[in-house]
Order: C-alpha cells, then structure tokens, then sequence
C-alpha cells in the first residue's frame, strides 16, 4: 500500500515551472529518498504534500486522503520539517513543543521528553538563542512528538554535529521499523546509502530515476584492480568492463553491471590478485545531478 | 471556528502590547477629563467660535461645534481623539498583520500550517484574538470617561450615551479588523501589509476631514469608513445609529470574508 500516491504533480509560478507533473509512489514502512539538485522542485513538491501549495496540476493523495481537500486529517497524521526551519524567537522550546501538542489535541509529552534525552537539547531556553542546530533539532522534535504516521522531512540533517546525525538516523529507522513511512530529501548520498530503501531523483521538476538502492547499486560503478599472471596485452575485456589503466600485468577497470558476470569473467583469466571495489554510487548521482542534452533544464524553482 | 491552542496563544503572545495600550488609552481619557474641566468655559466658548477650530472639531466628532454645549459633548472628542484613533489602528495592525502576514513572512507558517489546524480556524482564531482584544480597548475610551467623570465630580453627563457612542467606536473597529484581517490574508510581507492598511485608513482620515473643510468632497464621503461615525450627532439625537453601525459591521463582514476565501486557498512560499 502506498501511503503517497501522486499523479501529474505540476506547479508553476506564473512562467516558472517548479514541477512538470511527477507522478510518485511512497510505500509504507519505507525510508524514501527524495534527491536532486537545487531548484529541482523536491522542496515544491513536499510542500504540496503537506498542503502549504496548492498544485497546478494533477492530484495527490496522502494515507488515503485526498489533498487539499482533507489536508488538514492528513496533518494530524503527518509530521514535517521544512527545509530552513523557522520558530517563534520568543518562545522557549518548551512553549513550541506546548503549543504543537495542544494544536494536535495533546498526549505527546513522554514522546517529548525521550526525544528531548535523545537529542539532549536544552527545552527552558528561548529559541532567539538557540544555534542553528538546536533550532533543527527543535524543529525535528516538533516534526517526531506526535508519533505521525508519516514523516515528510526536507534536509533534516542540515546543521546538525555528526553525533546527533547518527540518532537521528537511528530514530528514522526505528520510524520505518514500526511500519511508519519516511520521505526526506538530502544532498548528502552517504546518508540516502546507509538509510534509504527507495530513492526517487528529481531534476527541473521531472522525475528522472524512481528506484531501490539495490537497483541503483547495481548499476553503479565498482572499480576493479587486478594482477595478471600475463601480458594485460591479450586481455579481452568484457560488455560492462572499462579499462582506465594497464601496466605490466596490472589493470585497472571500472565496472557496471551485475557481480555474477563480472565473477564469471575473472574466473575466464589467468588471475594473480584481484580486489573489487563496493559500487561507487556518487558517480552514478553526479551524473544524474549534471547537465544533459534532452534532459529539462532547472527551471529556477525553489530548492 | 477557532482553534483553543492558537487563540490562546496568539492572546498571551500580545497581551503585554494589549495592556500597555489599553493602560495609555484609559489614561489618556481620564487626563482628558481633567483638561476640559481644567478650562474655564468662557474661554473655550472664545475658541470654538474661531472658524478654524469649529472645522476641526466638526471633522472629528461629525457634527456642528456648538452641540458641544452637553457635559457629555466635550467628552465625544476623547471617543474621536488622533491619539485613540493611533492607538487602537497601531494595536489592530499589529496583530492582524503580525499574526498572518509576519506569520509567513518569518517562515513560521510552516510550522503553523503543518499542524492539524484548517486555515479557516487560523484566520478564525486570529480574529477572534484581534476582536477579544480590541473591543475591550475601544470601551477603555468609555471606562477612562466613566472613572474621569467620577474623579473630576462633572456633573450631567449621561454615561449611557456615551456608551452608545463606544459601541460605534466598535463597530468602526470591527470595520477595520475585517480590512487588516484581508490585507493581511493575502500578503507574504509583514511590512507591506501594514503599509497597504495603513494607506486605507490615511484616505478615510483625509477624505473625512477634508470634507469638512471642502464640501466639494462631499460626494465621495461614503468611502470613508469616518463618515459612519458621529459621536456628536449620537450625543446630540440620543439615538442608536444602527444604520452606521450596521453598514461598518456588514463592510466589515465582507472585508473579512473576502480574507478568508484568499487565505484559505493562498500558497504559502518558502521562506
């Protein structure tokens, strides 16, 4: 079941287009990469999603509901971080945390409190003097308190220390664990890698890749060094093989495609070492990230 | 209509602003008390014969200078003063302006409308706030009058007419929120918002006074809100204004409808 089903998503702001109509699939219990490069329209469309835009084009529902006709069910069930995280400067974090369990009918305090342990963040202090990490954190307590169902999360690792990143990743998995759904958008492919099951790439407001990271793994780029018993001279390379040095009986060759052929073929020569790189997806995103003929340019959107 | 957490919040967030106004304003009334006792009543007979100053008062309280002969008739000026009318405009704007537009101006409004509240009990909330909170201030005029009238010992003057007036002074204020109010629906910047009020509420204030000066004005008195408020005349006839008052209340309805339509189907941009 799909807990975000979109068709022919579109908006433009007057000549600009920020979404050329993309049609997604979120499953549930998933952690969802939302990818692509500034002024994409990954921001335009979470803000769709949770009913802050109104599309141009084309429909969305979300757990069931339809927007933006119910969109404000939805927020009951939802929980979001927009990408630059603005609070109230006069209220301390206590009072924010207060005023989003009373708009959401209240009950979320002991979640508050194990969330204030795990990101050990001061709730009695003024948000005006808050750093920009405790500001995201605060943000990201606000986005988690209520337990949503869904989690619609723009950048959130933005600011945050290496330290707090890993709870933060340890609480998005434990989310997905107990059957919640995650969508959140990054630049940072080490963390879609070590998190996302499902990655959606999204460039001058077109979707234009919609894969697992199995998949994506795949079809990335392993570097392959090996030591031959003989000559590299006579080496025949195979369909997926790109050689990129060769000295004496050592070879260097990038790879794509699957393992299984690339074993099958170093099983055919004659080998005196060989060590085989893990798949190398920042070549795959930086190619996707980049310029091509026939690809929509960025139309300007917002990030 | 409303949303408790958000009315709530949005009163203790200008309560300091609403007592600090509503302290100056009952002040203010009660010095004002004093003033006009304090001048001998030949002496302002003298003034008020002068044309200049008959004009003046005439475009402020909406009617003849010499129907200020009642007790109470001095007092209509405090009900119609320039510096009640800044204060409760000032009070008002920021709110409403502070509330809607500043909401999204600061990006906080991504906050506010991710959280299960429509954004019909947003703009509820939010007029409810500015009306539990204005009202309130447009009868401190009346209450600064009352405590006055009891520590200067003025003798005659009819409370209960001038209770009348204050509840023009409301329906005028109930105008004006339902003007902030849509003003504010549709902007992104804070500034601007006041800025546009501010220009509508300058053009009422001009247009109204100058038609006292100008009579070739005359004709476009209707667009001023000013023109359906007369505290002398409601002095003079002891009479509800109802028809004043109900145009002020239904242009303000509509004012404020027309906000929410735009507000409930707006975008709200990143910030």
């Amino acid at each position: 079941m799909s807990v975000i089903e979109a068709r022919g998503l579109a908006k433009r702001y007057g000549p600009i287009r920020a979404l050329a109509g993309i049609d997604l699939a979120v499953p549930e219990s998933a952690i969802f990469g939302f990818l692509g490069p500034n002024g994409a329209g990954k921001t335009t469309a979470m803000r769709i999603l949770v009913g802050l835009l109104r599309p141009s084009a084309g429909s969305a529902v979300v757990l069931g509901m339809k927007l933006p006709s119910r969109s404000t069910e939805i927020c009951r069930q939802v929980g979001y971080l927009p990408g630059d995280v603005k609070l109230y400067p006069w209220m301390t974090g206590r009072r924010l945390l207060a005023f989003c369990d009373a708009a959401r009918g209240g009950g979320s305090w002991p979640e508050i409190a194990r969330l204030q342990e795990r990101f050990d963040l001061d709730l009695d202090r003024k948000v005006r003097d808050y750093s920009r990490g405790m500001k995201q954190k605060l943000g990201l307590m606000a986005a988690l308190a209520h337990r949503p169902r869904l989690l619609i999360l723009d950048e959130p690792t933005t600011a945050l220390d290496p330290l707090v990143q890993q709870t933060l990743y340890d609480e998005l998995r434990a989310v997905a664990a107990e059957g919640r759904t995650v969508l959140f958008s990054s630049h940072t492919l080490s963390e879609v890698e070590l998190l996302c099951d499902h990655v959606v790439i999204i460039r001058g407001g077109r979707i234009i890749e919609d894969s697992t990271i199995e998949a994506l793994r795949s079809r990335a780029v392993r570097k392959v060094s090996l030591r031959l018993r003989r000559s590299a001279a006579a080496l025949t390379l195979p369909e997926g093989a790109h050689s990129q040095s060769s000295l004496d009986g050592a070879v260097t060759l990038s790879w794509t495609g699957p393992i299984d052929r690339l074993v099958a073929w170093l099983r055919s020569i004659e080998l005196e070492d060989v060590t085989i790189g893990p798949p190398d997806l920042e070549d795959l995103f930086a190619a996707y990230y980049r310029e091509e003929p026939g690809l929509p340019a960025s139309q300007g959107a917002e990030t | 209509m409303i949303s408790a957490a958000l009315l709530r919040r949005t009163l203790r967030d200008y309560l300091a602003l609403w007592l600090g106004a509503a302290l100056f304003v009952g002040a203010f009334v009660v010095l004002f008390n004093f003033a006009i006792n304090a001048i001998p009543r030949q002496q302002s007979a003298e003034w008020l014969e002068l044309p200049i100053v008959r004009r003046f008062i005439t475009a402020l309280v909406g009617a003849d200078v010499l129907e200020l002969s009642r007790p109470e008739g001095m007092l209509s000026i405090a009900f119609s003063h320039p510096l009640v009318w800044v204060l409760l405009i000032a009070f008002n704007f920021t709110l409403a302006s502070g509330a809607l537009a500043g909401e999204v101006d600061r990006g906080t409004m991504d906050l506010l409308a991710a959280l299960p509240i429509s954004r019909a009990r947003i703009y509820g909330s939010i007029s409810a706030a500015l009306l539990l909170m204005g009202l309130p201030l447009c009868w401190m005029v009346w209450i600064g009058a009352r405590i006055g009238v009891a520590l200067t010992g003025a003798a005659d003057v009819r409370m209960g007419i001038l209770a009348i007036v204050a509840c023009n002074l409301c329906a005028v204020y109930v105008l004006v929120c339902g003007l902030s109010l849509a003003i504010a629906a549709y902007s992104n910047r804070r500034g601007m918002a006041v800025a546009v009020a501010f220009a509508i509420v300058f053009y009422a204030f001009v247009i109204n006074f100058l038609r006292a000066m100008w009579p070739a004005l005359e004709p476009l008195a209707w667009t001023s809100f000013l023109r359906y408020y007369a505290p002398l005349i409601v002095i003079r006839d002891g009479a509800w204004p109802w028809g004043d008052m109900a145009t002020l209340t239904v242009a303000g309805a509509i004012a404020w409808s027309a906000g929410l339509v735009v507000f409930v189907r707006r975008d709200f941009p990143a910030r």
